[in-house]
């Protein structure tokens, strides 16, 4: 056996790097077909069922799965020397001169006299062969692969959002638009109620979700891309709120917090009322002085007010009060005045940030439920809608207006849950208990229907025996005629009835014939 | 004897020859190769083209023992091989002695050999194969290199004898003389109508070309380039694996000898390139002259007139150089 030349050997080394190459852009054209492909199957796919996958993002994989198909292809050479041989010998014209030496060095062939010639010749041309010429070569279906990629792309850009008719993709697209209408309403409702609450990021917040809102209604976007467009907004209102939650976070105690209502700017009674017992204090600073018990009562309030806001008013707040209660018994009623209004504005202050907090809180899960119908997709109709009005917030009612009347039949929307659902009897202050109006109390009543469903489990019955129902007889009395007694008696002779029973019998037949 | 030596005397042979016959260069080489690879050659063309003229100069520029046998129907095997002759030795007694026919040379020109009888024809049967003839129950060996170069008419078919298959297989080459371009034609004029008569040299012994067929014979070949060979001649049986003429208008396509012949000569084509292994192109070059006279056609083959050598590249084009399934 024969070695190789070092020559030939570098020769084939490169070849085989070159084939290895030219393999992969095979495989890398190949799978870019598939790709293509599968994207705009994907995309057909698309305007019949939501799909939560764009088909951009379907090309984008196959892509970047034929690129690393081809890497990987192109960076493993094959190692069969025999090939690289006949791949040398076809491309640099060297007339079987590499494969032949292969095959001898390889003891495929058997050595002849001239099996050193063979090596000598296959040595002197590899190493004038023209190794140029053993650059990677692109397939010729690359074009017509890039052709095809380009349509998928085309394709995946322009027919998202185009849904036949009675589909569910359909379907999803209509829920999509019904998103948005509830999001932009919603949006109203935020900013009206932040100007009225002076919750300033609140307020900041409502156009970007009305732009989402109408963004949904008007372009055509598939279920990714809206949920995509919600995420981002979601995204977006998380950091004001972590930011404002940091905030109050300073001021606040954690465990103080009150919990977030599912409602807009509902403040927490704690903070509410402190607010208000400030601004009476506030008032009956203003008609100092006093007699003296007044002015005893009105230092008891403030120092109970300060102990009792421990945990649930803000430190500043609490030190504020301090101070008036030591300027008041100083009687220095015009700097206990001023430190009132300090703790007043904390609170206030503390108010706001509050009330932003809890609308943008509100605002995210309205969000988020969004986002969950949309990915939910389209169901019927009639469901659809009836799901639309039961999700929409009930809208605030006027102040005072009167709650509609329960009717005999008629389901009342539950109360969204809050601090004022119900009480506890023994438990809590009546002052706590007391406050805001609650929703419940002022709840828009609503005909609707509940659907039952039928429990799985054992099925019990009872009998229960009782008088049955006095109710008129269907067929009239009429009196047996003779004929129809003797046939009977006839009848009851050719029966084989005992002879014991045979009295029975007839007594029977009497009773209903109303001869007793 | 060497690649370098091989090419040297074939390039003399090729010049002395040359001196004689004008043009007509790829048939010199064919029939050289035909020589070093030890095979016969049945030359087809019509007359006065100069077969009967090269062969006579390749005899002269060998310094070989020529004969030449004019085959006519009335020719009898015993005119070609040789026969027992009653003989007289001095005391008077009587002996029967084998007289060696025209056969027993090295290179014999069987002239117009479709004249001759199939039963004449088939006198060279065991020269042509085994180089030895058999008479009167006695083996006689040829003397080495043996060598037949025969000729035919294609065109006066009155009165010849086709040759049957087994005689035509033995060929190693069936070699077309063609009519010469003008120019050539002008020079053979020049040459054969002066006073003076171009003669060849003798430029290699017997010997020489027996170590050229030895040589030829040490060429390597690649795995891959035998199964083309192998593969060339399958497709020119008209079963499945034929190329698409040879499934239409052939009935027996090529023997195993075809592809002994054809990878044979490709061996010393290949070294007359000047290369120690065979290639694809050796193959293309030397499939016509090597299988045109194996394939026997079929029925609408004979009536649509089609020439062999059409399906021989209809094959070429159709058998890749590589198998189904063999990568690059």
């Amino acid at each position: 056996m024969t070695a190789l030349p070092a020559d030939v050997l570098l020769l084939l080394r490169r070849t085989s790097r070159a084939q290895a190459w030219t393999q992969a852009s095979l495989w890398g054209t190949r799978a870019m077909v598939v790709a293509a492909g599968a994207s705009l199957l994907w995309t057909v796919l698309g305007t019949i069922l939501s799909v939560a996958i764009t088909p951009p993002l379907v090309l984008a994989a196959g892509l970047g799965g034929a690129l690393a198909l081809t890497a990987a292809r192109g960076l493993l050479p094959g190692r069969r020397l025999a090939a690289a041989a006949r791949v040398a010998d076809a491309q640099l014209g060297t007339r079987e001169r590499m494969s032949t030496a292969v095959d001898l060095a390889a003891g495929r062939i058997p050595s002849t006299a001239l099996a050193t010639q063979v090596m000598a010749d296959a040595a002197a041309a590899a190493r004038t062969a023209a190794i140029d010429r053993l650059r990677p070569r692109a397939p010729a279906a690359a074009r017509w692969a890039a052709v095809a990629v380009l349509v998928a792309a085309a394709a995946g850009w322009v027919v998202p959002g185009l849904t036949l008719p009675s589909t569910p993709a359909r379907e999803t697209a209509e829920r999509i638009r019904r998103e948005g209408r509830r999001l932009e309403q919603t949006a109203r409702r935020l900013e009206e109620e932040a100007r009225t609450a002076r919750a300033p990021q609140a307020r900041r917040a409502a156009p970007a979700v009305q732009r989402l809102g109408r963004d949904l209604q008007r372009q055509r976007l598939d279920r990714a891309a809206a949920q995509a467009r919600i995420a981002a907004l979601q995204r977006q209102l998380e950091a004001t709120r972590r930011r404002i939650g940091e905030r109050i976070g300073e001021a606040f105690a954690p465990q103080a917090r009150p919990p977030a209502p599912d409602a807009f700017f509902r403040q927490p009674t704690d903070l509410d009322q402190s607010i208000k017992q400030l601004r009476e204090l506030a008032a009956r600073l203003a008609q100092m002085p006093v007699a003296e018990g007044e002015r005893r009562d009105l230092l008891q309030q403030l120092s109970d007010l300060a102990q009792s806001g421990e945990g649930r008013m803000p430190a500043a707040a609490r030190r504020n009060l301090e101070e008036v209660r030591r300027q008041a018994e100083a009687g220095n009623t015009a700097g206990a005045g001023e430190a009132l209004t300090q703790a007043l504005q904390e609170l206030e202050a503390l108010e706001a940030l509050m009330a932003d907090e809890q609308a943008l809180r509100v605002t995210q899960r309205e969000l988020e439920r969004s986002s969950e119908r949309i990915a939910r997709g389209g169901a019927g109709r009639g469901r659809s809608d009836q799901d639309e009005r039961a999700d929409t917030p009930p809208a605030q009612p006027a102040p005072g207006a009167q709650r509609p009347q329960d009717q005999e039949g008629d389901t009342i929307a539950a109360p969204p849950e809050g601090p004022h659902q119900g009480s506890t009897a023994g438990e809590g202050k009546v002052q706590a208990k007391l406050g805001a109006p609650s929703p419940r109390l002022e709840a828009r009543g609503e005909r609707s229907r509940v659907r039952g469903q039928e429990a799985q489990g054992q099925l019990q019955t009872s009998e229960i025996l009782g008088p049955g129902r006095r109710l008129p007889a269907r067929t009239t009395v009429q009196p047996v005629a003779p004929s129809v007694a003797r046939q009977a008696d006839a009848h009851l002779a050719r029966q084989r009835i005992p002879a014991d029973l045979r009295a029975v019998v007839r007594r029977y037949f009497e009773i209903l014939a109303g001869r007793r | 004897m060497n690649p370098d030596l091989f090419r040297e005397g074939v390039a003399r042979l090729r010049v002395e020859i040359h001196k004689v016959i004008v043009g007509h260069e790829a048939l010199v080489d064919e029939v050289l190769i035909a020589l070093f690879a030890g095979g016969h050659i049945l030359l087809e063309g019509v007359p006065g083209l100069g077969k009967t003229l090269l062969v006579k100069t390749l005899a002269q520029a060998l310094d070989l023992r020529y004969s030449r046998i004019q085959f006519t129907p009335d020719l009898m095997p015993a005119d070609i091989i040789g026969t027992n002759v009653v003989m007289q030795d001095e005391a008077g007694r009587r002996f029967f002695e084998f007289q060696r026919g025209p056969i027993f040379s090295q290179i014999v020109l069987a002239d117009e050999i479709n004249r001759a009888t199939p039963k004449t024809q088939s006198a060279l049967l065991e020269a042509m194969q085994e180089h030895s003839v058999t008479a009167s129950g006695t083996h006689y060996d040829l003397e080495e290199p043996f060598f037949v170069l025969a000729t035919q008419n294609p065109i006066e078919m009155e009165g010849t004898y086709p040759l049957p298959e087994a005689q035509v297989d033995r060929f190693l080459f069936k070699l077309r003389v063609a009519f010469p371009p003008p120019a050539d034609l002008v020079t053979i004029m020049d040459r054969t109508t002066g006073p003076d008569q171009p003669a060849p040299e003798r430029v290699a012994a017997g010997a020489t070309v027996l170590a050229m067929q030895a040589l030829a014979r040490e060429v390597a070949v690649a795995t891959h380039v035998k199964e083309y060979v192998a593969r060339l001649v399958r497709a020119t049986h008209p079963d499945g694996e034929g190329a698409s003429m040879a499934r239409r208008f052939v009935r027996y396509g090529a023997s195993p000898r075809g592809a002994q012949a054809l990878l044979l000569a490709a061996k010393v084509r290949a070294l007359i390139q000047g290369r120690a292994n065979v290639a694809f192109e050796d193959l293309r070059a030397l499939a016509l002259p090597a299988l045109r006279h194996r394939l026997i056609l079929n029925f609408e083959g004979e009536a649509e007139g089609i020439d062999p050598d059409e399906i021989i590249r209809n094959v070429l084009a159709e058998t890749p150089e590589l198998a189904a399934g063999v990568r690059r």
